[in-house]
This record gives C-alpha cells, sequence and structure tokens, in this order.
C-alpha cells in the first residue's frame, strides 16, 4: 500500500519546506534582478583615495543608464543640448569653445571642465564650490543659462517615455526621480578613467620617449610644474591663483569662500589629456599649450594672493624663463598624455549614434 | 512701514557683521571633537607662545612665533598628553591648507617625548604676522626632513578615527 507523502514527512513539515521553497526562491530572484556593481579598472599606481557614496553604488544598470542620460538632450529645456554639447568625448570631455553655449544661446562666465579621471576629484567646478558628483550634476541641469530645466520637469518627461521607466527600475527599484537623474550621470562620470596613453605605457616599461619627450620630461620636474601637476594621475587636488591680472578675473574660491586670501583661486586642472583640452584656464584664454607655456614661462602677474610656488623670496612672479626649444619639449612631453583609447572608447559615446 | 525699514537695515547689518566675524576666523577644528571651534587670530595668541627657530633655504635665521598644536587642539576638548590613551590612540589629525594640501599626523606624535619633537603652529614671524606665501598660519613639523607637513596656509584641522 502506497503511504501519502503528508503522512511521510508530516503536515507542517511539508508547509514548512514551501515556504523555505518560497523564500529561495524570491531571494535567488532579487538576486538575478538586482544591479550589478561596476568593477572601477585602474593603475595600482593611481591609488584609492576616492569613495563612491554609499547612497549611491555604482552599478553596470546606472553606469548604462548615466551614459544615455549624458546624451539625452530631452535633460534640457527646449529639448536641443544635452551634457555631451559642453562635454564633447573627442576633447576628452571638454569643450572647445572659450565659453560653452547653453540652451537659451548664453555663453557659460567659464571653460568646461575636462571630464577626466573624476573618481579621484573630490571638489567640483574651477572654485571647487561643490563636494560630489551627484550635488555637481544639479547646476548644469537646472542653471537657467546652461541646460535651463527644473529636475521635476525632466523627471516628467522621461517618466513619459517607453525606455526610461524600465531602466530606473533596473537601476534604482524605483520610477524615475530627480535623485535618480543625477545619480546615474554621476555614476557614468565615475567611469571616465583615462589610463591608456604613452606615458602610462612608459610607466610600464612599454614605451621609450624619444629625446624630445625625454627632455620634457625631465623639465617638468626641474622646472616645478610637477609641483601642483605630478603623480602618476597628473593632478592634485589643489587651488591656485596662477598669476594672470587679479583686478579684471573673476574672483575665483573667493566669491564662495568669502577669504580675500582666495581671490583669483582656481582648481590646478588634470594634465591628463591635456592636448586635446584646449582652449585652456578657466576662462578659455589660451587657444594652445605654447600659449600657456608662454604665460609661466614670461608673463605671470604678481598680486596678492599669487601661489606662493610661482612668487620668488622677494615677492615678485617666479618666471620660468624657458627657451623655445624647452617650451617644445614640454609639450611634446604632455602629448604623452593623450589617450586615444579614453576619446574613442565606446562604453562611452554617444548611445543613441546608430553608426 | 518705519519698523519695517528698520528691521530690514538690521537684518542687512547682522549680515555684514556676522560676515566679518567669519572673515577673521583663520582655523577651524572639526570632526571627532568634543566641540567644534573656529578660532581667531585673538584666540591664538592667548595660548603659551614660544619661539622656533630655523635656518632659512636662503641662509637667513627665521624666528617663528609658535604654539603648541596640542594646546590649539585642547581648545576643541581633544585629549592630549596624560589624557591620550586607549581609542584615542587611534585618532589621526588631517590638516588642510588654503590650497587644498592635505597632509596626516597622528594625534600620538604631536606630542614626543623627544625634547623639541612636538609640532606647532607658527602664527607669527618676530612679532609680526606671517608672511603671505605661507600664513597667515603654518605648520611647524620639526622631525619631518624634507618640511612636506610644514603647511602653509593652515586652514582646517580635522580629527577622526583610523578605521583601517
Amino acid at each position: 500500500m502506497k503511504r501519502p507523502i503528508l503522512q511521510f514527512v508530516g503536515t507542517k513539515s511539508l508547509v514548512f519546506m514551501l515556504l523555505l521553497g518560497g523564500t529561495v526562491a524570491i531571494s535567488f530572484r532579487q538576486q538575478v534582478d538586482s544591479p550589478k556593481r561596476y568593477p572601477f579598472v585602474y593603475p595600482a599606481s593611481f591609488g584609492n583615495n576616492y569613495m563612491v557614496p554609499s547612497s549611491n553604488v555604482t552599478t553596470e544598470e546606472g553606469v548604462q543608464l548615466g551614459r544615455m542620460l549624458f546624451y539625452e538632450t530631452r535633460l534640457s529645456a527646449n529639448n536641443t543640448i544635452s551634457c555631451a554639447n559642453c562635454h564633447k568625448q573627442e576633447y576628452a570631455f571638454a569643450d572647445n569653445r572659450r565659453q560653452s553655449v547653453g540652451h537659451d544661446g548664453s555663453l557659460t562666465t567659464r571653460n568646461a571642465m575636462a571630464l577626466v579621471n573624476l573618481l579621484w576629484v573630490k571638489q567640483f567646478f574651477w572654485d571647487g564650490r561643490v563636494k560630489g558628483l551627484e550635488e555637481q550634476a544639479v547646476f548644469p541641469l537646472t542653471d537657467p543659462h546652461e541646460m535651463g530645466q527644473a529636475l521635476e520637469e525632466s523627471v516628467e518627461k522621461l517618466q513619459q517615455t517607453a525606455e526610461y521607466p524600465t531602466l530606473f527600475k533596473a537601476a534604482f527599484g524605483t520610477d524615475v526621480t530627480a535623485k535618480g537623474i543625477v545619480r546615474t550621470l554621476a555614476q557614468f562620470e565615475r567611469t571616465l578613467i583615462s589610463a591608456s596613453s604613452r606615458y602610462d605605457r612608459f610607466l610600464n616599461g612599454e614605451y621609450l620617449p624619444d629625446s624630445s619627450e625625454k627632455r620634457g620630461m625631465d623639465l617638468f620636474t626641474t622646472a616645478n610644474c610637477a609641483h601642483c601637476h605630478g603623480g602618476p594621475k597628473m593632478y592634485k587636488e589643489l587651488f591656485h591663483n596662477n598669476g594672470f591680472d587679479i583686478s579684471r578675473i573673476d574672483p575665483g574660491r573667493s566669491a564662495f569662500t568669502g577669504r580675500q586670501e582666495d581671490k583669483g583661486r582656481f582648481r590646478v586642472a588634470t594634465l591628463r589629456n591635456i592636448a586635446l583640452t584646449s582652449p585652456y584656464m578657466h576662462d578659455g584664454r589660451f587657444a594652445t599649450l605654447r600659449e600657456v607655456l608662454d604665460h609661466y614661462s614670461d608673463h605671470i602677474q604678481p598680486s596678492e594672493t599669487l601661489s606662493p610656488f610661482l612668487t620668488d623670496h622677494d615677492g615678485n612672479s617666479r618666471l620660468l624663463r624657458l627657451t623655445s626649444q624647452e617650451k617644445t619639449d614640454i609639450i611634446a612631453f604632455l602629448q604623452l598624455l593623450t589617450d586615444s583609447t579614453f576619446i574613442t572608447n565606446p562604453l562611452f559615446s554617444n548611445p543613441f549614434n546608430v553608426n | 512701514m518705519k519698523a519695517k525699514r528698520l528691521y530690514l537695515t538690521f537684518f542687512i547689518l547682522s549680515i555684514l557683521m556676522i560676515g566679518e566675524i567669519r572673515a577673521q576666523v583663520l582655523l577651524d577644528i572639526d570632526g571627532d571633537v568634543a566641540q567644534k571651534v573656529a578660532l581667531t587670530m585673538a584666540e591664538l595668541n592667548h595660548l603659551p607662545m614660544q619661539q622656533y627657530v630655523v635656518t632659512g633655504e636662503h641662509h637667513d635665521t627665521i624666528t617663528y612665533d609658535v604654539i603648541q598644536l596640542t594646546h590649539v587642539l585642547a581648545l576643541a576638548g581633544v585629549p592630549t598628553k596624560d589624557q591620550l590613551k586607549g581609542e584615542e590612540l587611534q585618532k589621526i589629525v588631517v590638516v588642510t591648507a588654503g590650497d587644498g594640501y592635505k597632509v596626516v599626523f597622528s594625534l600620538p606624535e604631536l606630542d614626543p617625548k623627544t625634547e623639541g619633537g612636538a609640532v606647532l603652529l607658527a602664527i607669527g614671524q618676530a612679532g609680526k604676522p606671517l608672511n603671505k606665501q605661507v600664513g597667515p598660519l603654518q605648520i611647524i613639523a620639526p622631525n619631518d626632513r624634507l618640511h612636506s607637513r610644514w603647511v602653509r596656509e593652515a586652514r582646517h584641522i580635522d580629527i577622526l578615527y583610523s578605521t583601517h
């Protein structure tokens, strides 16, 4: 005689097993559906001195969505511009114009910064007034002369599309939200890592610089450029007045710190991909690297807040007095920092381009 | 109407005065401290002062007016000297300069047993304010061979637990 299974295991045990099975199935499904953590890949020499906010862990889904929003014109008031209008991949996500053009045709007050290795940046904009990429993203999105659209309106527009609600659900488990928009943009921007230039190959012993590049590399150190720009990332989070006519320039960092000592102080820019990010300086005043070197060589203006590293013992400008050949050599070195894989990486490109 | 105008004037004046007071703050101490403080030169001048003499890079003699950094931190309730024990020994001191330059000390190393090794805060030079290239406040770490932690224009100090 066959014994019913219930008799064998007991009713209670069966209920327990069914519940357990259900729980396992649900948790397995959650595991399958939950966003996958994005692995940052970079040279060990870059170090781990960065912090991704725990409220915005970088995930594959978040990055993918962020890339779409980076190129999404619906985030602007008249659906004409996106982040990529001022941060163009071919220029290492800088703008090739002195001042960028907003949705209303007006010009920005400062030059658009290159978006390179932002994972290691803690204070954003030329004056470092904002901490964190999430907060940074709000400014260009909502500024009346940049993209000019309230986040709530962007939420509404995206929510009405066929694709975005699903993508937000996958990335954050929610509908389209204002927080989600800035978080996903920050996630994408953190992935913009540039570490495959000829200089990187040189550091790995895979590239032999020619004589001009080698001289430029040595000069970069002996002329003290490395003091503010050095290290494997070619970036240090510093803010200096680098010697423009202080009476005529914008107040720089002092506008938000309120401290007179910060007048004319701006971010020291990364030199990664610097040959691609012309024009240079916070106001895009220099069209070429040669003009930049001419400035440090011969035209630094003394002032109350001039960087001490550009000031001599007597309080005058410390001019580099470079020869023409030396400038050529330094530029040859700077060109080693161009990362052609960065500007052609399909993972960073416009996903809406069909070709 | 008159009262409204008066109130507005008072409000604007208050903002201007607060701005003035804030402008005088030279050093903030923040983080894991008993009380966060924002110190002016007048407050720093109340601390025990001594002189520290160094030979400059041009072989000139520089006499700094200095106070011990532990005395400055004590204003924020940071345990120093005999109170420094147990978990407090795991604290680090992050000093940030006006240009963003950042260095770290361990809390115990600020006050070593070695004579002359204590970390100092220079607030003047032979009775005058420090020159603008290094001042108004500069950290002096006597045991630093390369002076890498002689932070010019020291502005913020954060006291943190080393979490690793």
